[in-house]
């Protein structure tokens, strides 16, 4: 009797998967027989992001916390299934298929409502130098299409870097701080709950650490302004002054910038955070003493 | 091409270094093929305060006008210096010394703010463009994707 409820069971669990509230959006995935030929690209592209857009956790939470929208599949599987596929890409025409133009193709989705990667690219150093978005996010060999970003490991390293030093006036210290990136677009590039955030630690001589302040680099919404960016551009990048409200006591000035996934304010955990750089600057004992 | 040209110019020429009276200098096309490159210098600003504010270069420091008010780091970085039309031999000697030391290979912009002007560079005008959490109201996305509202800025 016990094997025949266990087989009611089974015959009623995929019907209550597929009625989960959080499941994947539905979709044709893949329809072309391209792997048939371009094995190497196919199964290099499984490897990215790209091919997987659809099923990340972090967008079937917030498609699931959206309510769903349909829109939201238009990039992140425009032929349904995981993701993206070949075609979405490439086009319909069949062979021959044209020459993909970058960043044009890329522009589809990267400068996508939510997103405004493709624009600041252009107005940037990388483009200046003849740079193409493939020179950094697919530096593989040619047949590859192991699309990299922010979130393959190593991706983000030596990619920005603070610059410190201080500035002594008749009114007190100010630190002055420098951020320089070498992304060929804003930073975070993505969309718009990505976040770069500065840190700026004063500690004593015994490092205890004495006062901190944080900035937050990415999107924000102004309550009369409306939506703000306020991203890292390319190239310059930002220089930041803040005034030391009190020196006495302070012998290290420390600064770092961190790269955030998550949207929400810094205490929320985002275990995928990198640390793009830190800088410590000692000062001069007179410089403590003399406030 | 102003990448190749900056680089051209860096093998060509050596910048100041501790002890040397003579400054390097730099052209304002050459600096802003380096500020194009991957690895762009420091500009200093040792014009001052009012003429920072009025319109500097991209991503210069404001170091003050006297050179013992400003501390620089040791990272060797190399450094540009933005300096007045007019300037104390001495002030400059000072300001040379005192970077060289740190270890900053040090060039001089020729012909200062009006040959970057004329040269076509850009000038911005400092600001403090960021979010400080605590400081005003404002919210930050509380997802990864703002349903479109952002990109609706740009258009």
């Amino acid at each position: 009797m016990r094997w025949l409820l266990w087989l009611i069971w089974l015959m009623w669990l995929p019907g209550v998967l597929a009625s989960e509230p959080n499941s994947e959006p539905p979709g044709a995935g893949e329809p072309s027989h391209c792997p048939d030929c371009h094995q190497q690209e196919q199964k290099s592209f499984q490897r990215s992001r790209m091919a997987i857009a659809a099923r990340t956790p972090d967008f079937l939470q917030e498609w699931a916390d959206k309510g769903r929208v349909e829109r939201c599949l238009a990039c992140h599987a425009p032929s349904g299934g995981k993701g993206v596929n070949c075609r979405d890409c490439h086009g319909n025409a069949g062979h021959p298929y044209p020459k993909l133009q970058t960043p044009q193709v890329c522009a589809r989705c990267h400068d996508a409502p939510g997103e405004l990667t493709v624009r600041s690219y252009r107005q940037s150093p990388a483009a200046r130098r003849g740079e193409q978005c493939l020179d950094c996010h697919l530096a593989q060999a040619e047949d590859s299409h192991d699309f990299a970003g922010p979130q393959r490991r190593g991706f983000l390293q030596g990619v920005a870097r603070l610059r410190l030093s201080l500035r002594r006036d008749e009114g007190g210290d100010t630190v002055l701080i420098g951020i320089n990136h070498r992304a060929g677009h804003a930073l975070p590039g993505g969309t718009t709950g990505r976040s770069v955030w500065l840190l700026l630690d004063t500690f004593a001589q015994d490092g205890r650490r004495l006062a901190r302040s944080v900035f937050r680099f990415g999107w924000y919404h102004d309550l009369t302004q409306g939506w703000q960016d306020e991203t890292l551009p390319p190239g310059s990048g930002k220089v930041i002054e803040i005034p030391l409200q009190d020196t006495s006591g302070v012998r290290v000035i420390e600064a770092r910038l961190i790269y955030r996934f998550r949207p929400g304010p810094l205490d929320a955990p985002d275990p995928r955070q990198v640390e793009l750089d830190r800088k410590r600057f000692a000062l001069p004992v007179e410089i403590g003493e003399s406030r | 091409m102003n990448h190749i040209a900056g680089v051209m110019f860096l093998l060509l020429a050596a910048p100041v270094t501790a002890g040397s009276p003579a400054s390097n200098t730099i052209s304002a096309l050459q600096l802003m093929a380096w500020l194009d490159s991957p690895d762009p210098p420091l500009v200093l600003d040792v014009r001052g305060r009012p003429a920072y504010l009025k319109g500097t270069l991209p991503g210069a420091f404001d170091t003050g006008s006297d050179p013992m008010g400003y501390l620089p780091d040791h990272s060797r970085d190399p450094v540009v210096l933005l300096t007045p039309d007019i300037l104390d031999p001495e002030r400059l000697a000072t300001w040379i010394a005192r970077l060289a030391d740190a270890g900053h290979p040090v060039w001089l912009l020729t012909g200062g703010m009006s040959a970057w002007s004329e040269a076509g560079g850009s000038i911005v005008q400092p600001d403090a463009a960021y979010a400080q959490p605590g400081r005003v109201p404002f919210l930050i996305p509380r997802g990864l994707c703002e349903g479109g509202e952002p990109a609706q800025v740009f258009e």
